[in-house]
């Protein structure tokens, strides 16, 4: 184990890859990586294997997202990071209609073994074109993996089996996960898709909680312990494929569900795990499922996007005490 | 300059495409009824003359038009049929049909009928083959409706500026027409270069303006450019101007111009009718045919004898096809992920 950020952690599983794999082409401005980007490694990645970076592409998130999906097409391993989330809307038509289509369309004849990663969430200094969260719209375009990850070993592991996929895979990170540090695995770590994570066990209400959130619902569960409320903290980790199992089973131990996530309210992540529950555990709910995300409301700059926008430890707490 | 054996291949590949496209537009008058296609005719000059400069691991991206790329590329017509009949046989287990239908071990990737997408995939797949290292290009084909989507300008601008060894060939089918939307028919290019060649002169990407009706332009032009690529200096970039082939129609192509009969090409004074301009002057089936037999490569009865065969190759293929069962309901639920 070596301690490191969130950042470092990422970089290192890319890093691995690209010494490992040599048809993986990594595409993307260099600083978009967030911090990660001054790591030496990724440094020397970019001199050692000059012919398969292709550092500061135009700003042409389509054509950046078809050179990955190409070239994965072509048997060769691409990594594209946009940045923010939010630019690489532009590449949607590249993701949805060819990455997520491909293989089925093709009758298995293709695989992408693609990865766009970018940067989601409410940008505290940033402005509405900025502060994205669109992983439930990618969610609704079949055919693309999810990656949504909370820690450093987290993001670590889940990179690295991304990186090993036959599909295209979506890795967006929280900006303020970025300087997390945390223990992580050295070598080849993977943690395999679909596989839920209970980060603090508890019996009195589950909370839902991915990316960023997911350090915001650990703090929520520590003061709920104060005033003897035992919170259950589950991570899903990957939103595509999603480990129904582990939340259902969750839920049905403790009846009460509250999802809390940055994908806006309507048709979001939070409105799925709620349907998911009233389908399939409604006997075992003893109070409504609660969705804590922002409004459906473009994200404003600065202060504005404050208060009504960030769910904070102690709108959990609320959000729990009016269930219980 | 084109040798013999080269010439007789091309033109039997545009005669295979030709009678395929003929028997695709027959089972939709006679046996199927959903679904609509893109045919080929009056563009086999294009498909055909680049698939034989290709070589076995090069890359190619086509479109909704893909059936004479398919065909030229040596995929078996039989599969490639049942493929478009949605029928589990076909190369996508009916998944794809006309606008979809796909032949990796041919060397295409994804087919994808979302106009200008493919062009963004091509680069990706001249980045693999850059790093490949072994000399392989990639083509991508397009329509002029292509170049209308904002990606193809991106994709031009990033080959260019990491000189991606991808020729792309842009099959401007839109030349002579003007009344479009009237007749029920695809509209003409909506562009505001007349020259489509021009936008990637911009960038400055090697670029041939030649008409797709010739053979002998689009080889010249075809050849020079991919042996460029070859030798590291790329992009490239080929407008193939062909005039509309009158039976084009956005969902029905009707076959306007008849059974092509070969009789025209040594008996030009039998060409008559409505369509016989477009005949004597643009199809490119008839006019290479002439070609041919002005060079003294082809006879009549040697042209006979090859339509014979190929007509029993796309007979045997259309009951291959016919016979072939409809995938399962059910079987279209798996393979989302790999």
């Amino acid at each position: 184990m070596t301690r490191m950020t969130y950042a470092a952690a990422m970089v290192d599983a890319v890093v691995a890859r690209m010494h490992d794999d040599p048809t993986m082409t990594l595409i993307g401005s260099a600083y978009l990586l967030g911090p990660a980007a001054e790591h030496p490694a990724l440094n020397t990645v970019r001199e050692r294997y000059a012919d398969r970076v292709i550092d500061e592409p135009p700003i042409s998130e389509s054509a950046v997202a078809g050179l990955a999906i190409g070239s994965a097409m072509s048997g060769c391993r691409a990594l594209a990071h946009f940045g923010l989330a939010a630019f690489a809307v532009e590449a949607w038509s590249q993701f949805i209609h060819e990455a997520g289509v491909a293989h089925h369309q093709s009758g298995g004849q293709i695989t992408v073994p693609a990865v766009f990663v970018m940067m989601h969430g409410v940008m505290p200094i940033e402005f509405s074109q900025h502060s994205r969260s669109p992983y439930a719209m990618l969610a609704n375009c079949p055919g693309i993996q999810i990656v949504l990850a909370s820690t450093p070993a987290d993001i670590k592991g889940l990179m690295t089996t991304a990186l090993k996929s036959d599909n295209p895979t979506v890795v967006m990170n929280h900006p303020l996960l970025m300087a997390m540090e945390g223990e992580v695995p050295d070598g080849d770590f993977a943690i395999p898709f679909g596989e839920a994570d209970v980060k603090r066990a508890g019996r009195d209400v589950t909370l839902v909680a991915t990316s960023h959130k997911v350090e915001v619902a650990l703090q929520a569960a520590e003061a709920l312990a104060a005033e003897g409320v035992s919170a259950e903290v589950v991570d899903p980790r990957t939103i595509v494929p999603l480990d129904r199992d582990a939340i259902l089973a969750s839920v049905r131990k403790t009846g009460r569900v509250v999802v809390v996530d940055e994908s806006p309210r309507t048709c979001g992540f939070g409105a799925e795990i709620g349907a998911m529950v009233a389908e399939s555990a409604f006997g075992n709910l003893k109070a409504p499922v609660i969705r804590l995300s922002p409004p459906d409301i473009p994200i404003p700059r600065g202060t504005l996007a404050q208060t009504p926008f960030r769910t904070t430890p102690e709108k959990v707490v609320g959000a729990v005490r009016s269930i219980l | 300059m084109i040798e013999q054996t080269q010439a007789l291949r091309i033109f039997e590949s545009m005669l295979l495409i030709r009678r395929f496209e003929e028997t695709v537009i027959d089972l939709w008058a006679t046996v199927e009824t959903e679904g609509h296609r893109h045919v080929y005719i009056g563009q086999e000059a294009v498909g055909a003359t680049i698939m034989e400069l290709l070589r076995e691991d090069d890359l190619i991206l086509t479109t909704h038009r893909n059936h004479g790329h398919v065909i030229a590329r040596g995929a078996d017509p039989g599969r490639a049929l049942a493929e478009i009949l949605g029928r589990a046989d076909g190369f996508n287990k009916g998944r794809g049909g006309s606008a979809g239908l796909t032949v990796r071990e041919a060397g295409f990737l994804a087919t994808t009928g979302q106009v200008g997408g493919g062009i963004g995939l091509g680069i990706g797949a001249a980045q693999a083959q850059k790093v490949k290292g072994r000399g392989g290009i990639c083509v991508t084909f397009f329509g002029d409706g292509g170049l209308e989507e904002g990606i193809g300008f991106e994709a031009m601008n990033i080959a260019a500026l990491y000189e991606l060894p991808v020729l792309l060939v842009c099959e401007n089918n839109s030349v002579g027409v003007t009344t479009g939307r009237a007749q029920n028919e695809w509209s003409s290019s909506s562009m505001a270069a007349e020259t489509l060649g021009d936008v990637p002169r911009a960038l400055g990407i090697a670029t041939e303006v030649v008409p797709g009706e010739s053979v002998t332009a689009v080889y010249d032009a075809a050849s020079r450019l991919i042996g460029d690529l070859r030798e590291g200096r790329s992009p490239a970039f080929i407008e193939m101007r062909t005039r509309r082939w009158p039976g084009s129609r956005s969902f029905n192509p009707q076959l306007v111009t008849g059974v092509t009969d070969l009789a025209g090409i040594w008996e030009p004074g039998s060409v008559t009718g409505e369509h016989s301009d477009w005949i004597n002057r643009y199809d490119p089936v008839i006019g290479y045919g002439r070609e041919l037999m002005r060079q003294g490569l082809i006879d009549r009865d040697e042209i006979r004898a090859m339509d014979e065969r190929i007509s029993g190759r796309v007979q045997a293929a259309r009951e291959f096809a016919l016979s072939s069962p409809l995938p399962s309901a059910e079987s279209g639920l798996t393979g989302t992920f790999a």
